[in-house]
């Protein structure tokens, strides 16, 4: 081994110190307990996922908030990233107001929701005045799933819009500018070109939405508390009531890592496979 | 319009990004089945000028005519011109021969026919053993003809190539120029090729066009851009050359550095400038390789005693066939190109003597 080659690896070393102290010996160690049930070696903690209702109940529900999430999150900051990209000299500053709402914390998030929008919010008061509305009724869907799918698009959409905007300006233009000339119309270009061109950061950017909003744990609970079965916030009444069943919690929180990290595993594959066929 | 079928047309042709000229008041006609470069320093606005043609640029005066249409208001994709460019372009999510059918599919040809075509134009460019393979998979040079393929599938009625063998190494380069000369020939599509090489242009070209500034400095055949140039910067740009300031004294003399040459201005046709035949402040040009060391091939020539420099070797690289001599005359640098089996070598340090015939001055 040669010597720089000694301090690249010097250099790794509190990376890798503390990757093994915070990461892999606690996933490690959760993974361990998550086969106990009172002392004996069991898949009961993985099992009750089909078994029990709230359990499923809460993976599913976990699913569809972040699948539509990392969907709406695509759609509506593609344009945006777009409209950035060629925003020319505001570029910089519109790039910066875009990572501000990354800089909250998601309890801020969920509590900004109930001053704007929740029963006495802001915004439901304004609309109050203008139309016959029950605010009970109008700020319901806050408080569901369906609500944290809007409160979680203010912090997933900038991802989607960082993600994109570096890739529309390592975007290949001259391909477009090929395509035309060779007579192609805007469908064939759309199709053929530019989704191929884009595709790969759109589907990371879409994962990496999907990952965070599985994980997201802070804004769901000031809005909705415990109320809304969602994965992260079973796992902490598991951890955190009277009736604290470690084991089950550490079952669940492996459930969702794996969950997650399998998102990410599948679009690396297609991503790579489709841009060498021939490795 | 014969002979213009599928030629372009600048007509005072002009464009302005911001305040300043890219192009400004450039006329010039391509004849059908012409290879035509368009050389110069970069920022010349020879790029804007192919983008005119092709398109991608708007001019903000002036028209652009392909075969005798003006262009204006007609989209890119309905022009029928074939792009090469710097970077390849190929699509790299599809093969060799799916780049090369994209047009023709893009334009609903029967399928039978993109195959047949697709298939012919990859071994016309040499790519037909690689028609599965990825660009990733392919070299500068394959990706650059794979390009070239796929421009000339869509039968354009002109072929635009801007700079396409400026990301290539020589050998490549050399190789690839002299394909293109080819194809084009052989396929006796109008061609303008953009290039800031210009013993490139040279090379392959019917007649060259050398910009400066967004305007045309000379238009002509390559033997005309070398052998006389319109101006000090067309004689320095084209080619090696020795640029001496000093006056034109009428009457085939020139003066320059307290010696006179002669130069026989009148009597040479291409020698035909304005500036050439009036009396003042002019410069001349000579080769380095029309610069003959005297004493060496003096005997077979009629010496004229004037065009003799005498200076000391400065400087020489060897060039292969040619060793390129540094002479210092009168503290002023001059080229000259010498065989190098020719004679005795040349030392840093020696004196040396060395000669030009009139007829191969050149005033400006």
């Amino acid at each position: 081994m040669n010597k720089t080659r000694l301090y690249l690896y010097l250099l790794l070393l509190p990376e890798t110190a503390l990757l093994a102290a915070f990461l892999a010996w606690p996933l490690l160690l959760v993974l361990w307990e998550s086969f106990f049930v009172e002392g004996n070696l069991s898949h009961a903690n993985y099992s009750s996922l089909f078994v029990k209702n709230l359990y499923r109940e809460s993976f599913f529900t976990s699913l569809a908030l972040s699948v539509s999430t990392a969907f709406l999150g695509t759609l509506l900051g593609l344009p945006v990233s777009y409209a950035i990209h060629r925003s020319g000299r505001y570029k910089s500053f519109l790039m910066a107001l875009t990572s501000v709402p990354l800089t909250f914390s998601g309890l801020v998030v969920g509590f900004a929701f109930i001053v704007l929008l929740g029963t006495s919010g802001f915004f439901t008061l304004l609309l109050k005045r203008f139309v016959d509305i029950n605010p009970l009724e109008f700020s319901a869907f806050l408080f569901t799933w369906r609500g944290l799918v809007v409160a979680y698009l203010y912090f997933l959409v900038p991802r989607m819009i960082l993600t994109m905007t570096v890739a529309w300006s390592n975007a290949d233009w001259s391909l477009i500018e090929a395509a035309t000339s060779l007579g192609a119309g805007r469908r064939v270009i759309l199709f053929r070109v530019l989704l191929p061109m884009l595709g790969p950061a759109i589907l990371s950017g879409s994962s990496l939405l999907f990952a965070v909003s599985m994980g997201a744990f802070g804004t769901a609970f000031a809005l909705t508390g415990t109320a809304v079965k969602i994965l992260p916030m079973v796992i902490y009444t598991q951890v955190s009531d009277m009736s604290s069943d470690i084991a089950q919690a550490d079952a669940l929180a492996i459930i969702l890592t794996v969950t997650t990290t399998l998102v990410i595993m599948i679009y690396e594959r297609t991503f790579r496979e489709k841009r060498s066929p021939f490795p | 319009m014969n002979g213009w079928k599928n030629g372009v047309e600048l007509i005072a042709v002009s464009k302005l990004y911001g305040n300043t000229y890219a192009v400004r008041d450039v006329s010039l006609a391509v004849r059908e089945g012409e290879f035509l470069s368009v050389v110069g320093p970069s920022g010349c606005g020879k790029t804007t000028m192919l983008r005119m043609i092709s398109g991608f640029a708007v001019p903000d005066s002036g028209e652009v005519r392909i075969g005798g249409e003006p262009m204006k208001g007609v989209p890119v994709r309905e022009r029928r011109v074939g792009i090469v460019f710097q970077n390849y372009a190929l699509f790299p999510n599809m093969t060799a021969y799916e780049n090369v059918a994209f047009g023709m599919e893009a334009q609903n040809w029967p399928k039978a026919r993109i195959e047949n075509k697709a298939a012919e134009l990859l071994e016309m460019v040499g790519m037909g053993d690689r028609a599965g393979a990825y660009p990733r998979q392919l070299s500068g040079g394959q990706q650059q003809r794979v390009a070239l393929a796929r421009a000339l599938a869509i039968e354009p009625r002109v072929l635009l190539l801007d700079e396409p063998l400026s990301a290539l190494d020589a050998k490549v380069r050399n190789t690839l120029r002299f394909e293109i000369k080819r194809i084009q020939r052989d396929s006796g599509i109008t061609t303008v090729y953009v290039t800031h090489d210009q013993e490139e242009a040279l090379s392959i070209s019917d007649r060259v066009a050398l910009m400066r500034g967004g305007m045309l400095e000379q238009v002509g055949t390559p033997a005309e851009l070398y052998a006389a140039p319109v101006s000090e910067f067309a004689a320095d740009f084209i080619g090696v050359n020795n640029i001496l300031r000093g006056t034109y004294l009428g009457e085939g003399r020139f003066a320059w550095n307290g010696r006179v040459f002669v130069v026989e201005a009148q009597r040479e046709s291409r020698q035909a400038t304005p500036r050439g035949t009036a009396p003042g402040p002019a410069a001349m040009t000579v080769r380095p390789e029309r610069l003959v060391p005297a004493g060496l091939d003096l005997k077979d020539r009629r010496v004229d005693p004037f065009n003799v420099l005498e200076g000391k070797v400065v400087g020489k690289v060897f060039l292969g066939p040619l060793t390129r001599v540094a002479l210092s005359v009168d503290g002023e640098m001059l080229l000259m190109d010498i065989l190098s089996a020719a004679g005795e070598p040349l030392n840093v340090g020696d004196p040396l003597k060395a000669y030009f015939d009139a007829s191969d001055a050149h005033l400006l």
